[in-house]
């Protein structure tokens, strides 16, 4: 679990094909880090936290985590939820009760479980998904007559239970 | 009854007899009490005010978990004792502080502590437990907090770092005896009480190197056994700590002046202790 420091030109190649680079620009901090793990976690850090890091970092310890994630690099890199929802750009897609119940379960949105949409989506492009009442849900990718599930706020609790799941059965 | 206390016979009585409601504390950083209570109404949890702090709220009835609704997910709110948040009120971080929270899983206590430094200075999380660093971790993101260290090491290597803090939270593993409503195991298994005191003491010495000269240490634990609470809290003061009066007037005098006990019977709280030392 390394963590190494990349450059913010770096940062934005990364996330330049899903956010426009003025945006990136506005947003993103200066000092970033990347680490070893699969995939890979983008973080932004303040300069106290990042001299500290450096205090750490010369005893031979690495932080399980530290500042703010960015983004996880795999084979393509995918925005981090809580940097999206900091971002609170457009397009964004409202949705009924039932389908924020189903997007949180991994599920993708119909047509018909949309109840509004801010900005102009284009197809196979991401999109930003909110309950009806504006609580940020996630991320899909636009397509004709749905919206494709990239990633929700209820993952990391479904792979604990998951894992849990399988403890028991074990 | 597992456990006999001498003068605490009426409190661990309290303790076998009421569970304490569950109650989760607002994450003022991304919304207010009464939002938060007007969408859970929405969804049927039948939720009151908590007498002992402003944005702690007893969940009476859930239709389904608290821990699954959407708020949650998106972090307005995390379910926590409010014994546990007054050891938080007491630490007062501030903005721009360095502080240390010794035994920081789940994250709890470290999610209020950012909380009350607007997310500014350095909070250093850490636990020895990567599974509950890891929660840590979660709940940071979660709530939306990004000025934590989180470190997966036994606090004594913390030494080597030559780091010194404003205030340092120390909850350390104890036997849990205050959760038995929530935990009955506890009273099945054998206690290795000499164990946990001797790691207690060990970490509390740890914490008296690591604070800074004037800087503020709570101590604190869900149990309600003497020797990990004002024996260690005796210890810590025989290492050069001053014991402080904890500024709440909630809860009931601990076994020494200053310190403070609570009860679900009393309090409406797990049994926990809290106490408070200025080096």
């Amino acid at each position: 679990m390394g963590w190494k420091e990349i450059s913010r030109e770096q940062v934005i190649n990364y996330l330049k094909k899903d956010i426009p680079k003025r945006v990136l620009n506005k947003y993103l901090g200066n000092i970033f880090l990347i680490n070893s793990s699969h995939p890979q976690e983008v973080i932004c850090v303040s300069s106290d936290i990042y001299s500290f890091f450096n205090i750490i970092k010369s005893k031979g310890i690495q932080p399980l985590f530290l500042g703010e994630k960015i983004c996880d690099v795999g084979e393509v890199a995918r925005l981090s939820l809580p940097f999206s929802k900091k971002l609170d750009l457009r397009p964004k897609v409202y949705v009924n009760y039932k389908a924020e119940q189903l997007f949180l379960y991994g599920r993708d949105i119909y047509e018909k479980s949309i109840v509004k949409i801010d900005g102009e989506p284009k197809k196979d492009k991401l999109v930003f998904i909110y309950s009806r009442d504006g609580i940020f849900l996630g991320l899909g990718f636009y397509k004709k007559n749905s919206i494709k599930h990239v990633i929700d706020i209820g993952h990391y609790l479904r792979c604990e239970r998951k894992k849990k799941k399988r403890k028991k059965s074990k | 009854m597992k456990f006999k206390y001498k003068g605490l016979e009426e409190d661990i009585k309290g303790l076998f007899s009421v569970a304490p409601p569950k109650t989760i504390r607002v994450n003022t950083f991304i919304t207010t009490k009464e939002k938060l209570v007007e969408r859970l109404r929405r969804k049927k949890f039948v939720v009151e005010d908590h007498p002992l702090y402003e944005n702690a709220i007893k969940i009476l009835k859930e239709p389904f978990s608290i821990g699954a609704t959407t708020e949650y997910l998106d972090g307005q709110y995390i379910v926590q004792d409010v014994a546990s948040m007054l050891s938080v009120l007491e630490l007062n971080p501030k903005e721009n502080e360095l502080v240390l929270d010794m035994t920081a899983g789940p994250g709890a206590k470290t999610t209020f502590i950012c909380e009350l430094m607007k997310n500014k200075g350095v909070v250093f999380a850490v636990d020895s437990n990567k599974k509950r660093l890891k929660s840590v971790k979660y709940n940071c993101e979660r709530m939306g907090f990004s000025n934590v260290i989180g470190l997966s090491i036994d606090a004594e290597r913390l030494r080597e770092l030559d780091i010194s803090f404003d205030k340092i939270l120390l909850d350390p593993p104890c036997s849990a005896q205050g959760t038995i409503h929530k935990n009955p195991e506890v009273l099945k298994k054998q206690i290795p009480y000499k164990r946990l005191i001797k790691i207690q003491k060990s970490l509390i010495e740890v914490a008296v190197k690591l604070l800074k000269k004037g800087g503020t240490l709570i101590y604190c634990t869900c149990t309600i056994n003497p020797d990990e609470n004002e024996g260690v809290v005796k210890h810590a003061i025989n290492q050069g700590l001053k014991l402080q009066p904890l500024s709440t007037e909630h809860g009931k005098e601990g076994l020494i002046p200053g310190t403070r006990r609570f009860y679900p019977h009393l309090h409406q709280t797990q049994g926990f202790f809290i106490s408070k030392m200025v080096k």
